[in-house]
Protein backbone atom coordinates (compact mmCIF):
# COMPACT_ATOMS: atom_id res chain seq x y z
CA UNK A 1 0.00 0.00 0.00
CA UNK A 2 3.00 2.41 1.10
CA UNK A 3 4.69 0.95 -2.38
CA UNK A 4 1.57 1.92 -4.34
CA UNK A 5 1.29 5.40 -2.47
CA UNK A 6 4.83 5.94 -3.45
CA UNK A 7 4.85 5.44 -6.93
CA UNK A 8 1.84 7.06 -7.32
CA UNK A 9 3.55 10.15 -5.85
CA UNK A 10 7.01 9.49 -8.09
CA UNK A 11 4.48 9.56 -10.73
CA UNK A 12 3.20 13.19 -10.52
CA UNK A 13 6.76 14.46 -9.77
CA UNK A 14 7.83 13.15 -13.12
CA UNK A 15 4.75 14.82 -14.40
CA UNK A 16 5.31 18.26 -12.85
CA UNK A 17 8.98 17.79 -13.84
CA UNK A 18 8.69 20.36 -17.20
CA UNK A 19 6.90 22.98 -14.45
CA UNK A 20 9.64 26.14 -14.30
CA UNK A 21 11.04 24.93 -17.35
CA UNK A 22 13.24 27.30 -19.29
CA UNK A 23 13.57 27.70 -23.24
CA UNK A 24 16.67 26.14 -24.78
CA UNK A 25 18.67 27.95 -26.57
CA UNK A 26 20.23 27.13 -29.98
CA UNK A 27 23.85 26.67 -31.17
CA UNK A 28 25.00 30.41 -31.88
CA UNK A 29 26.23 28.89 -35.28
CA UNK A 30 23.11 27.83 -36.39
CA UNK A 31 21.81 31.45 -37.20
CA UNK A 32 25.05 31.67 -39.85
CA UNK A 33 23.85 28.34 -41.18
CA UNK A 34 20.18 29.51 -41.56
CA UNK A 35 21.58 32.30 -43.31
CA UNK A 36 23.69 30.22 -45.90
CA UNK A 37 20.51 28.13 -46.61
CA UNK A 38 18.52 31.20 -47.74
CA UNK A 39 21.51 32.27 -49.68
CA UNK A 40 21.58 29.14 -51.61
CA UNK A 41 17.48 28.97 -52.01
CA UNK A 42 17.65 32.97 -53.33
CA UNK A 43 20.28 31.24 -55.94
CA UNK A 44 17.93 30.85 -59.81
CA UNK A 45 19.23 27.27 -60.15
CA UNK A 46 17.62 26.33 -56.83
CA UNK A 47 14.23 28.39 -57.76
CA UNK A 48 14.41 27.13 -60.91
CA UNK A 49 14.35 23.36 -58.79
CA UNK A 50 11.85 24.42 -56.79
CA UNK A 51 10.02 24.99 -59.45
CA UNK A 52 10.52 21.92 -61.36
CA UNK A 53 10.06 20.20 -58.20
CA UNK A 54 5.77 21.19 -57.93
CA UNK A 55 2.96 19.01 -59.23
CA UNK A 56 1.42 21.60 -61.35
CA UNK A 57 4.53 22.14 -63.12
CA UNK A 58 4.49 18.41 -63.50
CA UNK A 59 0.99 18.38 -64.43
CA UNK A 60 1.46 21.48 -67.19
CA UNK A 61 4.55 19.32 -68.56
CA UNK A 62 2.76 15.97 -69.33
CA UNK A 63 -0.49 18.01 -70.77
CA UNK A 64 1.91 19.70 -73.10
CA UNK A 65 3.31 16.44 -74.35
CA UNK A 66 0.32 14.36 -74.65
CA UNK A 67 -1.20 17.70 -76.54
CA UNK A 68 1.62 17.74 -78.96
CA UNK A 69 1.04 13.75 -79.53
CA UNK A 70 -2.20 14.27 -80.00
CA UNK A 71 -1.97 17.65 -82.98
CA UNK A 72 1.50 15.72 -84.41
CA UNK A 73 -1.40 12.35 -85.00
CA UNK A 74 -4.37 14.01 -85.83
CA UNK A 75 -2.10 16.19 -88.56
CA UNK A 76 -0.37 12.74 -89.70
CA UNK A 77 -4.21 11.20 -89.97
CA UNK A 78 -4.94 14.38 -91.71
CA UNK A 79 -2.76 14.32 -93.75
CA UNK A 80 -3.03 10.72 -94.93
CA UNK A 81 -6.94 11.34 -95.68
CA UNK A 82 -5.62 14.16 -98.23
CA UNK A 83 -3.08 11.54 -100.01
CA UNK A 84 -5.49 9.14 -100.20
CA UNK A 85 -8.43 11.40 -101.34
CA UNK A 86 -6.49 12.95 -104.23
CA UNK A 87 -4.74 8.99 -105.37
CA UNK A 88 -8.76 8.11 -105.48
CA UNK A 89 -9.78 11.60 -107.79
CA UNK A 90 -6.52 10.27 -110.06
CA UNK A 91 -7.61 7.03 -110.65
CA UNK A 92 -11.09 8.18 -111.05
CA UNK A 93 -10.08 10.56 -113.61
CA UNK A 94 -7.72 8.14 -115.01
CA UNK A 95 -10.92 5.67 -115.54
CA UNK A 96 -13.22 7.93 -117.62
CA UNK A 97 -9.90 9.66 -119.43
CA UNK A 98 -11.10 12.82 -118.26
CA UNK A 99 -7.24 13.83 -117.47
CA UNK A 100 -5.42 16.47 -119.51
CA UNK A 101 -3.47 15.15 -122.38
CA UNK A 102 0.14 16.71 -122.29
CA UNK A 103 1.26 16.85 -125.99
CA UNK A 104 3.52 13.69 -125.68
CA UNK A 105 0.43 11.57 -125.37
CA UNK A 106 -0.49 12.55 -129.03
CA UNK A 107 0.78 10.11 -131.50
CA UNK A 108 2.40 11.37 -133.89
CA UNK A 109 2.01 9.35 -137.42
CA UNK A 110 5.09 8.21 -138.28
CA UNK A 111 6.42 9.40 -141.72
CA UNK B 1 10.75 29.31 -29.31
CA UNK B 2 11.13 27.08 -32.66
CA UNK B 3 14.42 25.63 -31.64
CA UNK B 4 12.50 25.11 -28.20
CA UNK B 5 9.80 23.09 -29.44
CA UNK B 6 11.53 21.41 -32.13
CA UNK B 7 13.26 20.20 -29.45
CA UNK B 8 11.08 18.82 -27.04
CA UNK B 9 9.56 16.97 -29.86
CA UNK B 10 12.76 15.58 -31.87
CA UNK B 11 14.74 15.19 -28.40
CA UNK B 12 18.20 15.69 -29.90
CA UNK B 13 20.22 18.79 -30.31
CA UNK B 14 21.11 17.96 -33.91
CA UNK B 15 18.24 17.05 -35.54
CA UNK B 16 16.09 20.25 -33.61
CA UNK B 17 18.94 22.16 -35.51
CA UNK B 18 17.50 20.63 -39.08
CA UNK B 19 14.47 21.49 -38.44
CA UNK B 20 14.76 24.85 -37.18
CA UNK B 21 16.69 25.43 -40.38
CA UNK B 22 13.88 23.44 -42.32
CA UNK B 23 11.33 25.83 -40.50
CA UNK B 24 12.92 29.28 -41.26
CA UNK B 25 13.38 27.90 -44.54
CA UNK B 26 9.60 27.11 -45.44
CA UNK B 27 8.49 30.66 -43.36
CA UNK B 28 10.88 32.71 -46.08
CA UNK B 29 9.63 30.96 -49.33
CA UNK B 30 5.67 30.80 -47.66
CA UNK B 31 5.63 34.29 -46.29
CA UNK B 32 3.71 35.46 -49.32
CA UNK B 33 1.19 33.18 -48.59
CA UNK B 34 0.76 34.98 -45.02
CA UNK B 35 -2.71 35.92 -45.04
CA UNK B 36 -2.55 37.38 -41.47
CA UNK B 37 -5.95 35.39 -40.49
CA UNK B 38 -4.18 34.01 -37.24
CA UNK B 39 -0.74 35.51 -34.99
CA UNK B 40 2.26 35.66 -37.06
CA UNK B 41 3.63 33.17 -33.60
CA UNK B 42 0.90 30.96 -34.05
CA UNK B 43 1.66 30.32 -37.73
CA UNK B 44 5.25 29.85 -36.69
CA UNK B 45 4.31 27.06 -34.26
CA UNK B 46 2.26 25.25 -36.95
CA UNK B 47 4.91 25.15 -39.48
CA UNK B 48 7.46 24.27 -36.17
CA UNK B 49 4.79 20.92 -35.12
CA UNK B 50 4.41 19.52 -38.68
CA UNK B 51 7.90 19.80 -39.92
CA UNK B 52 9.13 18.22 -36.42
CA UNK B 53 6.16 15.54 -36.40
CA UNK B 54 7.44 14.77 -40.36
CA UNK B 55 10.35 14.57 -38.89
CA UNK B 56 9.68 12.44 -36.22
CA UNK B 57 7.77 9.67 -38.75
CA UNK B 58 10.78 9.50 -40.71
CA UNK B 59 12.85 8.55 -38.08
CA UNK B 60 10.55 5.87 -37.12
CA UNK B 61 10.40 4.93 -41.00
CA UNK B 62 13.59 4.18 -40.91
CA UNK B 63 13.65 2.35 -37.94
CA UNK B 64 11.56 0.09 -38.97
CA UNK B 65 12.79 -0.42 -42.21
CA UNK B 66 16.06 -1.27 -40.48
CA UNK B 67 14.61 -4.02 -38.03
CA UNK B 68 12.90 -5.24 -41.24
CA UNK B 69 16.14 -5.41 -42.97
CA UNK B 70 17.55 -7.32 -40.08
CA UNK B 71 15.16 -9.99 -40.23
CA UNK B 72 16.43 -10.82 -43.38
CA UNK B 73 19.78 -10.88 -42.55
CA UNK B 74 20.71 -7.90 -44.53
CA UNK B 75 22.85 -5.05 -43.54
CA UNK B 76 24.10 -5.25 -39.95
CA UNK B 77 23.59 -1.86 -39.65
CA UNK B 78 23.72 -1.20 -36.11
CA UNK B 79 20.31 1.42 -34.79
CA UNK B 80 21.68 3.54 -32.35
CA UNK B 81 19.69 4.20 -29.64
CA UNK B 82 20.54 7.26 -28.17
CA UNK B 83 20.44 8.02 -24.19
CA UNK B 84 17.99 9.57 -22.40
CA UNK B 85 17.30 13.37 -23.62
CA UNK B 86 18.07 15.86 -21.30
CA UNK B 87 16.29 19.53 -22.33
CA UNK B 88 19.23 21.86 -20.91
CA UNK B 89 16.01 24.03 -19.70
CA UNK B 90 15.33 21.68 -16.64
CA UNK B 91 16.16 22.46 -13.54
CA UNK B 92 19.38 20.33 -11.94
CA UNK B 93 16.55 18.08 -9.25
CA UNK B 94 14.43 17.72 -11.72
CA UNK B 95 16.81 16.89 -14.67
CA UNK B 96 16.21 12.74 -14.16
CA UNK B 97 12.26 12.66 -14.06
CA UNK B 98 12.19 15.18 -17.12
CA UNK B 99 14.12 12.73 -18.94
CA UNK B 100 11.74 9.61 -18.15
CA UNK B 101 8.96 12.23 -18.72
CA UNK B 102 10.44 12.96 -22.17
CA UNK B 103 11.00 9.13 -23.08
CA UNK B 104 7.10 8.77 -22.12
CA UNK B 105 6.33 11.16 -24.35
CA UNK B 106 7.52 9.24 -27.52
CA UNK B 107 4.61 7.12 -26.90
CA UNK B 108 1.93 9.48 -26.97
CA UNK B 109 -0.01 10.05 -29.99
CA UNK B 110 0.63 13.06 -32.32
CA UNK B 111 -1.72 14.86 -31.43
CA UNK B 112 -1.59 14.57 -27.76
CA UNK B 113 2.36 14.86 -27.41
CA UNK B 114 1.84 18.11 -29.36
CA UNK B 115 -0.87 19.68 -27.31
CA UNK B 116 1.50 18.37 -24.20
CA UNK B 117 4.63 19.91 -25.76
CA UNK B 118 2.97 23.46 -26.71
CA UNK B 119 1.31 22.84 -22.92
CA UNK B 120 4.06 22.05 -20.59
CA UNK B 121 7.27 23.32 -22.89
CA UNK B 122 5.94 26.52 -24.72
CA UNK B 123 3.65 27.30 -21.38
CA UNK B 124 0.98 28.07 -24.08
CA UNK B 125 -2.48 28.72 -22.96
CA UNK B 126 -5.29 26.41 -24.33
CA UNK B 127 -6.61 29.45 -26.34
CA UNK B 128 -3.17 29.97 -27.47
CA UNK B 129 -2.88 26.02 -28.27
CA UNK B 130 -6.33 25.51 -30.01
CA UNK B 131 -5.15 28.31 -32.37
CA UNK B 132 -2.00 26.22 -33.32
CA UNK B 133 -3.70 23.80 -33.67
CA UNK B 134 -6.85 24.82 -35.42
CA UNK B 135 -9.30 22.70 -32.75
CA UNK B 136 -11.45 23.79 -29.82
CA UNK B 137 -10.33 24.94 -26.35
CA UNK B 138 -12.73 21.68 -25.42
CA UNK B 139 -10.66 19.85 -27.76
CA UNK B 140 -7.28 20.89 -26.39
CA UNK B 141 -8.56 20.29 -22.62
CA UNK B 142 -9.51 16.37 -23.91
CA UNK B 143 -6.14 15.81 -25.42
CA UNK B 144 -4.29 17.19 -22.60
CA UNK B 145 -6.27 15.01 -20.16
CA UNK B 146 -5.79 12.19 -22.06
CA UNK B 147 -2.08 12.34 -23.06
CA UNK B 148 -1.71 12.77 -19.09
CA UNK B 149 -3.54 9.55 -18.43
CA UNK B 150 -1.44 8.05 -21.34
CA UNK B 151 1.49 10.01 -19.44
CA UNK B 152 0.45 8.03 -16.33
CA UNK B 153 0.02 4.53 -17.23
CA UNK B 154 3.58 4.62 -18.99
CA UNK B 155 5.26 5.85 -15.91
CA UNK B 156 3.22 3.70 -13.99
CA UNK B 157 4.63 0.78 -16.20
CA UNK B 158 7.95 2.00 -15.91
CA UNK B 159 8.35 2.67 -12.02
CA UNK B 160 6.94 -0.60 -11.80
CA UNK B 161 9.51 -2.01 -13.60
CA UNK B 162 12.07 -0.25 -11.88
CA UNK B 163 11.19 -1.88 -8.49
CA UNK B 164 11.14 -5.69 -9.76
Amino acid sequence: MKEKKDIERTIEETLNSLDGIRRAEANPFLFTRIQARLDRSRSGFERLAQIAGKPAFAFVLLLLVVGTNVAVMWKGSADASAVKREQTQFAVADEYHLDVPALYDYETPEP
Amino acid sequence: MVYNTALSIVQQEEDAEDVTQEVFVQVYQSIEGFKRESKFSTWLYRITLSKAMDHERRKKRKKRFAFVKSLFGEGSEVVVDPPDFNHPGVSLDNKEKAAILFKAMESLPDNQRMAFVLNKVEGLSYQEISEVMETTVSAVESLLHRAKTNLRKELKTFYDQLKE
